[in-house]
């Protein structure tokens, strides 16, 4: 599985070096969407066919860690960027604004450049890029020690294109923590970065 | 996002009312790894065909690899004590009876 996804990266990053122009990158989008949709449908209806799992998730307990879960990804990310950011050149507030992305790229690197400086939205997203990439390569490793471990990287990723990898590695209960440790972070990206860019 | 919320609750109602045989659902999880490699392809694709975020890749990129590091290392340790201190057993096994 790896392999296939480091071949498959590669290969695009060499096929869009060698073949294509930026002018194509709205198709290769909607391609993009495509194929993240039907993931996510057939990961849904995986979720769906255990009702099981969706009444196990239901209890306090389980409540509790829903929550603990992306409550710790969101502080361990901002923690973590602001730490290394601010080793690597970067200012307390640039560091914190761009690990307060937790993973979307799209959004956060586009907010970023349009209310604060295009140079740190465009870190922004390869940051949190390099972020949703990683977790590829960083799932399988993870699940060895924890299968939670796996909702990790990917931060609010793990709701759409973490989230079949997430289940590939690990099961559909850990499934189901996933979806509800993405879907947190998506509802906290848009109101931490508001928040954050207007104390700027 | 609405589209994505759309197809996964789309995906949750066809699965609840359990529409599919066993046969079409192996057949869906083949058809989820190609897209996951069709994914992958083009957003390589989108990175290499983009001489300017190429170029920013070298320039920005040292600070970004940092800013992810640390993002990733801080979320694995913060989720590792959730791991240690709320988490059980039995919250990451699979239906089949796979334990941790």
């Amino acid at each position: 599985m790896i392999m296939m996804i480091g071949a498959a990266l590669l290969s695009g990053m060499a096929a869009g070096y060698l073949f294509l122009d930026v002018g194509v990158k709205d198709t290769l989008d909607v391609i993009l969407m495509t194929a993240l949709d039907i993931m996510v449908f057939i990961a849904g209806i995986e979720i769906g066919s255990n009702r099981d799992i969706l009444k196990r998730v239901c209890n306090w307990h389980s409540a509790v860690l829903a929550l603990s879960v992306p409550v710790a990804v969101a502080a361990g990310s901002i923690g973590g960027a602001a730490l290394l950011g601010m080793a690597a050149g970067l200012s307390f507030y640039d560091a914190v604004l761009i690990g307060s992305g937790l993973g979307w790229y799209s959004f956060s690197s586009v907010l970023i450049s349009a209310v604060y400086s295009t140079e740190i939205g465009t870190v922004s997203f390869l940051a949190n890029m390099l972020r949703e990439l990683s977790a590829f390569f960083l799932i399988p490793l993870l699940v060895r020690v924890h299968k939670l471990l796996a909702l990790a990287p990917s931060g609010a990723a793990t709701m759409d294109s973490g989230l079949p990898v997430v289940i590939k590695y690990t099961n559909l209960h850990v499934g189901m923590y996933s979806f509800i440790n993405g879907l947190v972070l998506t509802l906290i990206v848009p109101v931490l970065l508001s928040w954050l860019l207007s104390m700027k | 996002m609405q589209e994505i919320m759309l197809a996964i609750a789309a995906g949750i109602a066809i699965g609840l009312l359990n529409l599919l045989s066993y046969k079409v659902k192996f057949y869906l999880n083949k058809l989820s790894t190609a897209c996951l490699g069709v994914m992958l392809f083009c957003l390589g694709a989108k990175i290499g065909c983009d001489d300017a975020l190429l170029a920013k890749l070298g320039t920005l990129g040292v600070q970004a690899g940092a800013v992810a590091c640390g993002a990733v290392v801080g979320s694995i340790a913060c989720l590792f004590l959730v791991t240690k201190f709320i988490a059980r057993p039995a919250d990451v096994v699979a239906e089949d009876g796979e334990a941790q």
